[in-house]
Order: structure tokens, then sequence, then C-alpha cells
């Protein structure tokens, strides 16, 4: 199935004229029929270089990541922004104060998992 | 609060975009340079003799298919950066040429070319004849600058080509004028759409490996107050109330805030108060911002025919209610009746809020709510083993709303309707109560107003702390500080003498001061720095170029690299461009490498049994 409608991007890239500038025979070599997907993303790249060898002295895109914090990360409400001294243990949305906690609970569902999305800690095991 | 006043109240912009003219060619551009600035978030375009880029547009394309699911061949539009005119409108089928700050799809990357290139007014059958300069990610992986290289010299045909780091270039740029040869030591804060970088310069080069990354830029701020905004405002939608349409649109409206350009524009509109907040938030510690919640509104445009339409159905839906049109004229009639509204008003809120109550007990177990819950289950179940009578009379039925988890609201939805006109008449005659009682009485323009309060700071937070959008990496701050620890004392202060910040975000009002806060506190106490934002930030990078000319020129001639020593191989450039691998060459390949796989399988295997037997 995907083939085919690959296959079909292909040809349509082909209908639109080309301008005169460019090569008509150029094609690009990672391009192969058969595959599925062509282009490599980010994450794929990075492995693929990280995996080369290399001189030990060689600086890559992935040796230049920031370290993690050195100082604990600071915590905020997640209805206000104000900082927050409390978690509220049915829904793991932090607040700073009585009033934000009626809203909270007060909150549907879907509010509540995009707000935890937002930072990210919606997974279970965080 | 409700008071603002209305210099407070900003418009939302909607970014509109002309499409770019082609450019006429003209002779005395023969061999000149192009200069590509490739950036994740604009691309800019120019000839390396102009002081600023011809074109300036979305790094971003669209393909438009005009007549899907129909039988007839699909004819598809193609619309690049500043030819989508509402980028809302596309948003699904937006596509780019970069992962992050990385160019990862070349077809992307070829149609993009192929906009710019003719736009310049190219229409040379022999290939593009002029050196192209392009700005590339710090540290770009080869695996992308050959597929880049790939595109310009076999696509194109382009003679020369050079790549230059973005950040860098503009550096290079800005510097003193008096330290002309080379670059001047001092620390660079690029601040991209997708990355950041703290890049120490030392020496006359950047210092590659000790610099750092951080995966937050422009784009995952616009990201984190959309969304934010969404999830704050979600009865935005419900409070109107017309037609779901305009409910899309609203959220439209919201996400367009997001969307960078509008929303550095707005920040550039609340200058004073943005400014005035960051400083206070790098002055101050946190407690502060209990005190500085400078209220601000964004009232959503809209437009005139949904202005015009919304008091038609306000009034329609006000008419049939019992208050407004039919209040009895008699004072004391009306006191009466106002007294009575006020009443049901009253019970039917305790009602709500008694049902609320009741659904959340019901949601947790060992409550009294839940248990008598399960006792009617039960029994109920007992009940149907023995003859039934079970329904003949009415107010059995009625068992079923007291076990309803939800509380038993079937009739719950008239009664918000029964509220909803209550509130509507008595926000007429009685302000008062209604504020009294906790609603406040609201205009239809103020509904219609989001209020910023913290999101004013805490957008820009994003930057110095990652981990307000879940990221595990060290801020700008952290990052600075790290970085300033990879070198000696001496080195330190040569760093920090000349810390420039480059980059789109750095127009941000008053991030150059917070960065300068920040130092302050990494540095020992009394010791001098500086830090500056880079000039004309977007525009200056085109000159650079006009500088790599000569260079350039020299490098396109064959001669000069042989005499310099250097050459250059491409693993790609052998090949004739068209020629499809052969496929004996591809089997012979193959082999190759699961030869390779059976080798270093057997050696883990011997690994493996040497640390057993150990």
């Amino acid at each position: 199935m995907v083939p085919y409608s690959e296959n079909a991007s292909n040809t349509d890239d082909k209908s639109n004229s080309h301008p005169p500038f460019r090569n008509p025979n150029f094609e690009h070599r990672s391009i192969v029929s058969s595959k599925k997907k062509v282009w490599r993303g980010l994450k794929q790249i990075v492995a693929l270089e990280r995996a080369a060898t290399w001189p030990p002295d060689a600086v890559l895109y992935s040796s230049i990541d920031a370290p993690p914090p050195f100082k604990p990360a600071k915590r905020y409400s997640d209805i206000s922004g104000l900082p927050a001294l409390y978690t509220d243990p049915m829904t793991k949305l932090r607040y700073a104060n009585a009033e934000e906690f009626a809203r909270i609970r007060k909150l549907p569902m879907d509010i509540v998992s995009g707000l935890l999305e937002l930072r990210k800690a919606s997974s279970i095991v965080g | 609060m409700d008071d603002l006043s209305s210099s407070e109240i900003y418009q939302f912009a909607d970014a509109r975009t002309i499409p770019d003219p082609i450019f006429p060619y003209t002779e005395n551009l023969n061999g000149i340079p192009i200069v590509i600035d490739n950036g994740s978030f604009q691309c800019r375009v120019g000839w390396a003799t102009q002081d600023e880029p011809c074109l300036q547009f979305r790094n971003c394309y669209a393909k438009h298919r005009k007549d899907r699911g129909k039988k007839m061949p699909a004819t598809t539009e193609l619309l690049v950066g500043n030819d989508i005119s509402n980028l809302e409108a596309v948003r699904f089928q937006l596509k780019t040429a970069h992962d992050e700050n990385v160019v990862s799809h070349y077809q992307a990357q070829e149609l993009l070319l192929n906009y710019s290139f003719s736009h310049l007014g190219i229409t040379d059958s022999s290939g593009i004849q002029h050196p192209i300069v392009m700005t590339e990610p710090l540290l770009n992986p080869q695996h992308c600058r050959a597929l880049m290289s790939e595109l310009l010299f076999e696509c194109y045909n382009v003679p020369c080509a050079a790549y230059c780091v973005d950040g860098l270039a503009n550096y290079y740029h800005n510097q003193e004028a008096s330290s002309s040869s080379g670059l001047q030591d001092g620390l660079l804060v690029h601040i991209g759409h997708h990355t950041t970088h703290v890049i120490p310069i030392l020496d006359g080069g950047a210092d590659v490996a000790k610099s750092r990354r951080i995966k937050v830029g422009g784009h995952s701020l616009a990201k984190f107050l959309c969304r934010w905004l969404q999830l704050q405002y979600p009865h935005q939608a419900s409070n109107i109330t017309l037609s779901r349409a305009e409910l899309a649109e609203d959220e439209q409206e919201l996400e367009r805030l997001s969307e960078l350009c509008s929303a550095m524009s707005e920040f550039r509109q609340y200058q004073p108060e943005y400014q005035h907040a960051l400083e206070e938030a790098g002055v101050a510690t946190i407690e502060d911002l209990h005190k500085k919640i400078a209220a601000m509104q964004i009232k959503i445009c809209k437009t005139r025919a949904k202005m015009a339409q919304e008091p038609v159905e306000e009034e329609g839906r006000l008419s049939p209610g019992p208050g407004g049109a039919g209040l009895p004229e008699d004072a004391e009639e009306a006191e009466e009746v106002l007294e009575a509204m006020q009443r049901e008003w009253t019970s039917l809120h305790e009602r709500r809020a008694a049902r609320r109550s009741k659904r959340q007990e019901m949601a947790k177990r060992r409550t009294a709510a839940s248990q008598e819950r399960m006792r009617l289950i039960s029994q109920l179940a007992k009940r149907e083993k023995k003859d039934d009578h079970f329904g003949r009379r009415d107010e059995d039925w009625d068992v079923y709303k007291a076990i309803n988890k939800e509380g038993g609201g079937s009739d719950s939805e008239d009664e918000l309707e029964r509220l909803q006109e209550l509130t509507a008449t008595l926000r007429q005659h009685r302000p008062h109560f209604l504020a009294e009682g906790g609603t406040q009485p609201l205009t239809e323009a103020q509904r219609n107003q989001i209020l910023l309060t913290t999101e004013m700071i805490r957008t820009g937070e994003v930057l110095f702390q990652p981990s307000l959008v879940g990221l595990g990496q060290g801020g700008l701050a952290d990052t600075i500080a790290y970085v300033l620890g990879l070198f000696s004392p001496a080195d330190q202060q040569r760093l920090v003498d000349h810390v420039v910040v480059t980059g789109g975000l750095a127009t941000m009002p008053g991030l150059v001061d917070r960065v300068r806060h920040e130092l302050r506190a990494i540095r020992p106490f009394m010791s001098a720095f500086s830090v500056r934002a880079a000039q004309e930030l977007i525009q200056r990078r085109m000159r650079i170029s006009v500088e790599f000319q000569e260079e350039l020129a020299l490098w396109s001639s064959p001669e000069h690299c042989s005499s310099s020593g250097l050459t250059v191989q491409l693993p790609f450039a052998a090949a004739p461009a068209t020629a499809a691998v052969d496929p004996a060459v591809q089997r012979e390949r193959r082999r190759e490498a699961a030869r390779r796989l059976v080798l270093i399988n057997a050696r883990k295997r011997e690994e493996k049994v040497a640390v057993n037997s150990n």
C-alpha cells in the first residue's frame, strides 16, 4: 500500500515542471523505489554518526548536548504558574494554594492530562 | 483586574504574508555568490552584494491537493513559504526539510531551493552558475552535509559551495572592528528556533568541543505558550454560544498566537510590560512573582460579521425567558419576581454543587456515597430473583438515578438552561447579587479576552528552566556555567569579557538583562564582564558573504585547490549523477555486509564466553 502512494507522490514531483536550472537527470542517491521510508530522521542520523569509527578526539553532533541541570528543578503550579509547594496525589498536578486545589479537582480529565503532558509528566513511569 | 485600561488590551495580529515577487536577473550579477541562510524557521536568500536578503520566507511548504477523493488525476498545488497566506489552514499538510535544526529531508530541501533560485530570477539551463554560501548547524552530521553537497553540486551544478554556522557568521560580522583578523575572543549564545548553542571562542576560532547545545528555542517557547493558553481557556469556546465552526475558529485564533511570527511580534508589542516583568524576574526572588501579576489581556479579534451575529443570538435567547421582556411593569411585583428568581437561582446552584460533590464522592471508594450505591445495587440484584414487580411503580425507576455514577443528572441539561436564563436576567437587574454569588458578569468582549498573568514571565523562563517543558537538560544559565567551567580562570575572563547573544530570540525584550543577571551570579564577586545582543540581528548575516566573496572566487578555480594542496574527495562526485547502482554491485555489497555481521556476532560470542568463564 505504502509504496504505491510513494510512487504516486514521486510521479507528482515529476509532473510539476522542473525549473530550467535543475539537472533534469538528477535523482537523490538515497531514493530507492522499493524502500518505504527514504529520509532518515535526526535521531537515526545521529545514531549512525555515533556508530561509525572516529578518531578519539572527534567532536560529533551528539557530543555537544548540554548536561542535565545541577540544581533541582523549581516547581511551579500547573494552573497558575506560581511557585508550587504541593502536589495533588490524585491528579499529580502541582498547586500553590487551597483555591487552586479546589480548581484542580474540578478540572476535566483531558485538561489534567494536557497539563501533565505540557511538562512531559504524563507517563506512568515518571 | 476588570477595569483594565484599553492600552493593556492587545488585538490579535494575524501574520499576513505577501507572496514573493520574482526578482529580475541582471547581467552584473554574473558570478556573484548566492547566500542562503537555511534556518529551520526562516529561510533568507540573497545576493552577496546586497545588504539585505531579497527573499525571506518561512522555511516550509504545503502541497495542496485540490480535488482529493475524486477519480480524475489530482492536481497538486505547491505552496512555498510566503505563498501560504494562512498557515493554519494548511497546518497538517505543512512540510519542512528540517528535523530540529538539521536538514534531513532533501526532497523537501530541493523544492525549497527551486523556489529560492527561481525567485532570484535564474533561468539558466546550465545550472546555477554562482557560488553558494549556505548556513548549517554547528557540527552538522557528515551524512547531512554530504547529501546537501550532493544536492547542490549534482542537482544544481553549482561551481562551488561554502558552509558556515549561522551564529558564528553573525558573531564574526558583529565583532568590534578593532580585531578584524579572525574571531575575537568571546562567548556566543545563539538562540535558534529549535536549539540554543553556547559556543566559546578563543584564539581566533570556536572551541567546538567545549560548546554545548540545549534543545530549546523559539519553537519550544511558542508551543508552550500556545498549549498552555489552550488548556487555560477551554471554556473560551463553550462560553460563546455560537456555532461550532466558530469554536474551531477560536481555537485556531489561540493557536495562531503560538505561531512564532505572531508570538515574536507580540513580545515586541508588550515590550514595556514584558521587559518590566523579566527584569523583576531577574532581580527579585520567586516570592515577588506573587506581587507582580501584571494583568494583561489579549482580545481575540473577530470579524465584523461574527460580531453582528452575536447580539442577535443573544437576544434570541433572552426574550423567551421569563425575565427580560416579560418582567412586570409594577415595581413591587417585579421585585417579587426577582426575589423568586434569586431563590430559584440559589437553589439550582446548591443542587448543582451538591451533585458535583456527590459525583466526586462516587468516584472514590469507601465513601458513604459509594457504599450506599453498592448497597442499592446489591438490593436490586436480590429483588430480581423473586417474583418481579419492579418497575410497576414509577418510584422504582428512581433507583437508577440513585445508582448512576454521574449523580443522576438526566434533567441537569434543562436545569442548566434554566440556570443560564436566570443568570442572564439577574445579570440585567441584580448585578451585585451575581457578583456575590461568585460568578462575575462578563461582557461579550471580556469573554473573548485572554488574561495573561504569569505567562509573560513563564514563557521566557523556558529558556532558563527547560524543566518547565519536561526537558532534562540544564537551562541557559546552567549551560553557560558548565561551559565556563571547562576553562581555566584566565580563559574564563577572556570569554565573559565579550558575551554576544544572537539568533531570532535575542530581540526578546529583557533577555540580555536576564543573561547579565545570571552571569553575575556565576562569576566571582566584583569581576567584570559584558553582555550584548548582536546588532541588526537577522539582516546583517547576509553581509558576511561579502567578506567571503574574494576567497570564494579563489576556491572556484581548480588550480587554487590543487596549489593549496587540498584535494576534496566527495564520495558521490565520482559516480555519474544518474547512475543507478548496478545489481551485481548491490549484491556484492549486501554479501559484504552479511559477512561483517557474522564476524561481529562471532566476536561478541567470544566475548561473552570469555566473560562467563571468568
